[in-house]
């Protein structure tokens, strides 16, 4: 009699479990097309064998949403390469299980885009800080280049000028700190920063982005090889073998094969992407490195 | 009396609940207004509600009241003779994408994510029980073709990069050729097979070759073997004869533009081949010539095993085209 009431509540509990759990599901599915719906909201969603992959897939997926959405809106067509601040703190992400795949949904407001207007934001690929002025109209936007800082102190606490025409600047720059709307005469003023803009375009920052989430050297290896057939980056290889040494970037490695940073191309000064201010290849003198040339 | 009563209202109950569970609601969230999107929403709808009907009551696909073309149809019948599958949700959202020629000129319109679970039939099927199909449709909002969509993965790839070569639209026309080449594999579309291969394409199997050398190390050479169509396409034939099943994948997909001929396009990709009784893996190279954009043509279709190294893999510089 006993085993059988056990039996009876075993069933009974896992029916209820079940129901449970399926209508959890299906909660989830009604938020996720209620959101869906709503114009309010940019999202992407991918389905994978993994939860983390499906979440890599669905903000790659967003990304290229937002970058849409950036890109039709008229006035912050400049600033197609502005990315809101570190897309993941920003957006909100649901999970479910679909069979015994992951499926991931990503969502992030659309005023939280627009309100990059007033907001400091970082570029989600460099995490480099970008500040945007309030002006209603995006002001023009270009990059500062970085000068040369004196070897002995890399760290740019030397002011960043823009000497970059308004209508020469390609399209994927983006804003910089403090920028008046006014006349380019205005711009060339220095403008009060303590860390380099990146000097990259959108796709080229993120190639540098991948590489620094890499780690050691046999990651580096793996990733640049896929890169070099993505056509990414045309070449790379060891110190000797640089044809160019300006040319390249140069990634530096201690002596456990762990990456300590990625310098970008250049002659006495070079970005530091991982510190995102001026360094140099001597400062780095003795330690292993690998080259590789960005496509254009 | 009662007892029959209630038997009786349970049957239409449960009717009524199998009718529901068989519905499925689609919509676009963007991406197309007016009309048009009414009639694919309204199309996709239908479709996939037929689908899960017909899996249900084990019956085939009723298309009546379905804009659809017989494309799509005969896609569907192929896939359906080998495997049933259901529609894994009832309410679906999904972006429009806009399918562009050359010119910019929208020439059709895509739905993709829409989850189906494969109901296999027997053992003899080798492929995910989850899948993904995308639906295409003509300008009118017609449903135009069907298919299992390749990994999400390599499509966001390929599309980041046509977005920085300046050719994403000519990225998802590609992508969607190759999905369906794929699925002529899957479906065992000969027809397919027969209006995509060049009258004159050149078929390349290249084969592993141990021997032995005279220090007893085994030495592997790689032998080429031609085919023209007919022949490869015999061949094939026989291969549809003869397996219940077929599952083809394509991974690893790159896409290179012929720098002299803007019409060319190299595709490289890693292809699987699984049946009940047999699989292997090998690198596949199809040159496609896009110069009439809505019939695209395979002018060279190659095979290599994969322990071949990269340097012979063959790209498009080995081959002079007219």
């Amino acid at each position: 009699m006993r085993t059988k009431s056990n039996k009876c509540f075993f069933l009974l509990a896992f029916a209820l479990l079940f129901t449970t759990m399926s209508m959890a599901q299906q909660t989830t599915s009604k938020e996720i097309n209620k959101i869906k719906r709503s114009s309010s909201y940019l999202y992407a969603e991918a389905t994978m064998d993994s939860e983390a992959e499906a979440a890599e897939v669905a903000y790659e997926l967003l990304m290229k949403q937002v970058d849409e959405y950036i890109g039709s809106k008229k006035k912050l067509t400049s600033a197609d390469n502005v990315l809101i601040k570190d897309i993941r703190s920003r957006s909100e992400q649901m999970s479910m299980m679909r069979g015994e795949m992951h499926r991931v949904f990503v969502y992030v407001k659309k005023n939280d885009i627009e309100g990059v207007m007033n907001t400091t934001v970082v570029n989600a690929a460099s995490g480099a800080t970008i500040t945007i002025n309030d002006n209603p109209v995006l002001a023009p936007v270009h990059r500062a280049p970085v000068q040369a800082a004196p070897e002995e102190n890399p760290v740019a606490t030397t002011p960043v000028v823009n000497e970059v025409p308004v209508n020469e600047v390609p399209a994927e720059e983006v804003a910089v700190d403090e920028v008046p709307e006014t006349s380019l005469d205005e711009e060339k003023q220095p403008a009060a920063s303590t860390a380099v803009q990146s000097d990259l375009v959108g796709w080229q920052q993120r190639v540098i982005t991948e590489l620094l989430e890499c780690g050691d050297i046999t990651a580096i290896r793996a990733k640049l090889n896929r890169l070099k057939a993505q056509y990414r980056v045309k070449r790379f290889g060891t110190p000797d073998k640089c044809p160019n040494s300006a040319e390249a970037c140069w990634i530096i490695f201690d002596n456990n094969g762990n990456l300590i940073t990625i310098l970008g191309a250049g002659s006495d000064s070079r970005i530091d992407y991982r510190e995102m201010k001026l360094s140099s290849l001597a400062n780095h003198r003795g330690k292993n490195a690998l080259w590789f040339i960005l496509a254009k | 009396m009662k007892k029959v009563f209630v038997i009786a209202f349970a049957a239409l109950l449960s009717t009524f609940a199998l009718r529901a569970q068989d519905e499925v609601l689609f919509e676009f969230s963007d991406g197309i207004e007016g009309s048009v999107k009414q009639t694919m929403e309204q199309n996709t709808s239908r479709l996939l509600t037929a689908i899960n009907q017909a899996e249900s009551s084990g019956k085939d696909i009723n298309y009546r009241g379905i804009g659809i073309d017989d494309l799509a149809t005969q896609s569907i019948g192929m896939m359906w003779n080998n495997v049933k599958f259901r529609v894994v949700d009832d309410d679906i959202v999904e972006h429009c994408l806009r399918i562009k020629a050359s010119n910019g000129r929208v020439i059709g319109y895509q739905a993709r994510n829409i989850a189906v679970v494969m109901k296999p039939i027997d053992d003899s099927y080798v492929g995910d029980l989850n899948q993904e199909i995308c639906i295409n449709f003509d300008p009118s909002g017609r449903i135009s073709d069907f298919n299992i969509t390749m990994g999400l993965q390599q499509y966001v790839r390929l599309m980041k990069e046509g977005e920085r070569l300046n050719d994403a639209d000519r990225r998802m026309q590609i992508l969607h050729w190759v999905e369906q080449f794929r699925n002529a594999y899957v479906q065992k579309d000969i027809r397919f097979m027969e209006d995509v291969f060049s009258d004159d394409a050149l078929i390349v199997t290249g084969k592993v070759v141990k021997r032995q050398h005279t220090d007893m190390k085994p030495i592997s050479k790689v032998e080429y073997t031609t085919q023209g169509k007919q022949q490869y396409l015999n061949g094939l034939r026989r291969v549809f004869r003869n397996n219940a099943y077929i599952n083809v994948k394509f991974d690893d997909i790159q896409i290179v533009r012929h720098g002299a001929k803007p019409n060319y396009y190299g595709v490289t990709l890693k292809q699987g081949w699984f049946t009940k009784n047999y699989s292997d893996e090998g690198i596949v190279f199809i040159v496609w010539d896009f110069t009439d954009e809505f019939h695209p043509k395979i002018m060279v279709r190659t095979w290599q095993p994969t322990e071949i190294d990269d340097s012979d893999i063959f790209t498009l510089s080995n081959f002079k085209l007219n």
